[in-house]
């Protein structure tokens, strides 16, 4: 029998908190009143918003004393020319570095075609957008406990939210047959648009991710660029834009592309 | 325990983000946000054996972050709030839409940051951090009914400041 079902209920049900006899209750009251039903969808639409307001990214870089606070006490060698050059922030740099050893030892690094020094360069949005993509990724790939934002086991939640944030159905890819495990999700903000980075980790090796945002309408056919010393895939289809990113070679880029393709 | 050191000190950097928006959820301010966040993990690596490994560190950092407000009695963070208006600025080469995207999603932080503090850690701890009530009641030290009554009347309170968007990014935030 439904009795009781005040907002603060309602907004556990959205939280995942009930238990499952209360949430029977709910879905039952959630039947029988649009207006709770409405306040529901409200509830989930402001989740997403304040997820995409406040991503992580909205609060970086750190400033030099907490950099220096959170440096270890061993000196550390020294980082190497392209590195240097090819991060203009500090904070950045020493992330960077960390992550790309790390990344080494698992056995999955690929240096730049490019001579070390140079930059790369960026010519348009795109290639600025996978660069970035290319960066963040090389940062959280090397975490551990904090690889992701939203686990894996809160994959209903994930997708509910990230397809909020894209305005579309968001089914998480099964990339169990390329050997990859889904670890979790986490937003991005780009240039103020949401992207949606699911992470995958395997085996052995670093973990790859891929991002989805919005794109353009023209269908652009998959390519593979280099950036920041790491393989992204990338394509654009129906207005959206699927990236790849991972320090793994082409082809196995392009297979997990190929799988995305055919679930989403 | 130097181990458990280097562990925490590694972890620093990654965890920053959270960090600073859980203080700028507590301080209202970005600048103050920075000293407490300072401050807290400071405090935090004075106390490494009070950290169990295994166990969740940013969870453990909130607490002691929050703890560290509580202990300043909030005043000492009061600083300015200026930036928070700087966050609007908006470089005039980008396109519209990105830049209307940028207005929107600064609108809304400040429409947070204009919730009072209770609402604004609630909502910080389990709409965007994603935790459990549990969780965010034991960070703040209060019971779980507390977060859960804080937790729909912050919905309902940002919810009247906003008009929720579609995330496209041609629309534009309507704030009342």
């Amino acid at each position: 029998m439904v009795t009781n079902v005040d907002d603060a209920l309602l907004a556990a049900y959205v939280d995942g908190e009930l238990c499952s006899e209360q949430l029977e209750e709910v879905e039952q009251f959630l039947g029988m009143n649009e207006e709770a039903r409405r306040k529901v969808t409200r509830f989930r639409e402001m989740t997403a918003l304040l997820r995409t307001t406040c991503a992580e990214q909205r609060f970086l870089p750190p400033p030099p004393a907490f950099m220096a606070l959170a440096a270890p006490r061993k000196p550390t060698q020294a980082k190497s020319q392209w590195l240097r050059h090819t991060l203009a922030k500090p904070w950045m740099r020493m992330a960077l570095a960390a992550s790309l050893l790390l990344l080494a030892f698992t056995g999955g690094l690929y240096m730049p075609n490019g001579k070390p020094g140079q930059p790369p360069s960026l010519t348009d949005a795109r290639t600025e957008m996978l660069n970035e993509i290319a960066e963040y990724h090389i940062v959280y790939a090397r975490e551990t406990e904090h690889l992701v934002e939203v686990p894996a086991e809160r994959k209903s939640h994930i997708e509910e939210w990230l397809g909020a944030r894209l305005k579309r159905e968001i089914d998480i890819p099964d990339l169990m047959r390329q050997g990859l495990e889904f670890a979790g999700a986490r937003m991005l903000v780009l240039e103020g648009n949401p992207v949606a980075q699911l992470i995958y980790t395997r085996e052995s090796g670093a973990p790859i991710g891929l991002c989805i945002t919005f794109g353009e309408m023209d269908y652009r056919p998959f390519a593979v660029e280099k950036h920041h010393g790491i393989n992204v895939g990338h394509w654009t289809e129906n207005g959206y834009t699927y990236v790849i990113v991972g320090a793994m070679p082409k082809d196995g880029i392009w297979h997990i592309a190929t799988a995305v393709d055919v679930q989403l | 325990m130097e181990r458990t050191e280097e562990h925490i000190r590694n972890a620093l950097v990654p965890l920053y983000p959270r960090l600073k928006r859980f203080a700028i959820s507590l301080t209202g301010s970005m600048d103050s946000a920075d000293d407490l966040v300072q401050h807290a993990c400071e405090r935090a690596l004075t106390r490494i054996s009070q950290w169990t490994p295994g166990t969740r560190l940013d969870s453990w950092l909130y607490r002691i972050m929050h703890n560290a407000w509580v202990d300043e009695q909030r005043c000492a963070y009061l600083r300015t709030r200026a930036c928070l208006d700087d966050a609007a600025d908006v470089p005039s080469d980008e396109g519209r839409a990105q830049a209307e995207n940028r207005l929107m999603l600064d609108a809304v932080f400040r429409e947070l940051l204009h919730l009072p503090e209770e609402q604004r850690t609630v909502l910080t701890l389990v709409c965007i951090d994603g935790l459990s009530y549990k969780e965010a009641a034991d960070i703040l030290g209060i019971c779980i009914g507390t977060v859960m009554s804080r937790i729909s009347r912050s919905r309902i309170a940002l919810a009247k400041r906003i008009e929720i968007p579609s995330p496209r990014p041609d629309n534009i935030l309507k704030i009342r």
